[in-house]
This record gives C-alpha cells, sequence and structure tokens, in this order.
C-alpha cells in the first residue's frame, strides 16, 4: 500500500482503552447504474461532507458522533456563505477557497461552458464524524434514501461525491 | 462519501467519487472513483482553480468510460511538498477524555 493507511491509523488509536473499534464496512462488489446520457445533457449535484454548512443553518458540531443530521445547500449560494465545521480534517486552506472540498462555484461554471447539462437546484452535506451502530445502518438505510429521493425528486442525473 | 455514491447508484443515479483515502475507497467500494493523493479534506486540491478544475473533469470523464463498477483511478497529481498524517493527532488536539464523553461514555477521573 503506497498510500496512507488510514484503516490502520485508526484501528491503533481506537485500541486504546474505552473506545468502542471502528466498525469497517468491507463490500466485495458495487452496483453499478449504466452511464447512457450525454454528460453535456446531465443535471449534475453534489454530496459532501467536511462538516460544510449555511452560516445560516445550524453548524455541524467540530467533533461529531452520531448525528445523522444532514445540510441542504441551494445550487446558487455563494461560497462565502458556506462554513466548515470539522476538527476531524485540517480546513485552513479551505476555508479560503471550499472548492478544495465542495466545488459547487466550479460546477456553476462548467454548466455555464455547456460541460455538463445544469447544476441542481439542491445539493447535501451528510455523513459528518464518526457513526457509531446503530447510526451507521440507520445513515445507510434511512438517511441516505431520504438524501437520494431528494435528489430524484429534483431530476439529477450524476451526484459527484466530494470526500472518501 | 463512498456509501452515499453506492445508495444512490442502487437507485438509478450515475455517480462518482473523488476521494483521498485509498484504503477506505477500496474497502467500501464505490462504484466509480478517483483518488487524490492530497490530505484527507482537500480532494480536488488547494486553493487552485484550474487543479480543481482538472480533477473535476478527470472524474466525470471517468463517469463518462468506467466500464463495471468498483475500480478506483490514481490520478496524477501532487500535494506540492511532502505531507503526511499522524495516527492520533485528532484525539490529541480535541483530548482523549472529551471524545470519550461526546461518544457517551462515563468518564471515570
Amino acid at each position: 500500500m503506497p498510500f496512507t493507511e488510514y484503516i490502520k491509523g485508526v484501528n491503533e488509536e481506537y485500541a486504546k482503552p474505552g473506545f468502542v473499534p471502528h466498525h469497517w464496512i468491507k463490500n466485495l462488489t458495487a452496483p453499478w447504474t449504466p452511464f447512457v446520457k450525454k454528460l453535456s445533457d446531465c443535471r449534475v449535484a453534489l454530496i459532501g461532507g467536511g462538516g460544510i454548512s449555511l452560516k445560516t443553518q445550524e453548524r455541524y458540531k467540530l467533533m461529531s458522533v452520531n448525528d445523522l443530521s444532514y445540510r441542504e445547500i441551494p445550487g446558487d449560494v455563494k461560497p462565502e456563505d458556506l462554513v466548515i465545521g470539522s476538527a476531524y480534517i485540517r480546513h485552513e486552506d479551505s476555508d479560503k477557497d471550499i472548492n478544495n472540498l465542495f466545488p459547487l462555484e466550479l460546477l456553476r461554471e462548467m454548466a455555464d461552458d455547456g460541460y455538463i447539462g445544469d447544476v441542481s437546484p439542491v445539493h447535501y452535506v451528510c455523513g459528518i464524524g464518526r457513526l457509531l451502530e446503530p447510526n451507521l445502518t440507520a445513515y445507510s438505510e434511512e438517511v441516505l434514501p431520504e438524501i437520494i429521493g431528494k435528489l430524484k425528486d429534483a431530476k439529477v442525473d450524476v451526484v459527484l461525491c466530494c470526500g472518501g | 462519501m463512498n456509501l452515499a455514491a453506492r445508495k444512490a447508484e442502487e437507485e438509478g443515479l450515475c455517480t462518482v467519487v473523488v476521494g483521498s483515502a485509498y484504503d477506505i475507497m477500496e474497502c467500501v467500494k464505490p462504484p466509480r472513483a478517483v483518488f487524490t493523493d492530497f490530505p484527507m479534506g482537500h480532494p480536488f486540491g488547494r486553493n487552485n482553480k484550474q487543479q480543481h478544475l482538472s480533477i473535476m473533469k478527470d472524474a466525470f470523464r471517468i463517469l463518462e468510460q468506467a466500464q463495471e463498477p468498483g475500480n478506483i483511478v490514481v490520478l496524477p497529481y501532487y500535494w506540492g511538498e511532502p505531507w503526511e498524517w499522524i495516527p492520533g493527532k485528532v484525539v490529541e488536539d480535541h483530548g482523549f477524555k472529551n471524545i470519550l464523553s461526546d461518544e457517551g461514555k462515563k468518564i471515570d477521573e
């Protein structure tokens, strides 16, 4: 493994007394929806993390645990109206340019250039911090389907998932 | 956002993940993914619009071209200087007892 070993590091850290060992999801296969449209005809949405919210919304706790809430971000939001709320990542650079992790402003430029069809009126931030069971299952089986239902209602074709 | 991508594809939406934790992506296995070897929290790079756009276009190219689910395409970008993730730094910064308290544990003094 030539890249940073996050799983090993987190496992070692959470082997300390008092912590619940982190549960890592291990999938052997992945679902698949064939991409059949032209990108220039597609409506695109972002799903991101990093504890991003509108400054007018309730902010995420810096060390969120079992927080199943999500934030809806309008497609025409200005970067300066967003704030990053997470101590899990360093964000001093991204406080100056949120496109580092949530490039909604640039997605609009790509729509203006005709590279994509258009930008969804709604985007989402979710899955913040640590999720311990049964909350991880609730996130997967309840929260994500709700968000995805809203994206489908908004006629979204493609989701650019920011972070992973 | 790997789980979100999987759920979206199950529901008929096409997705591509831009992530910076290769081992986690490999474990969760999103349908389509590109990897940038950057510090966590900066999947599109650092304060560089041309790089942001370039990575977004790389991701969309994989969206268009991927033939099967579960592959991670490593993109050829460099952070610009050496960096290292230090396990436990978050715990050190926030405090062991604070984190246990956040997780709903009773703290023994």
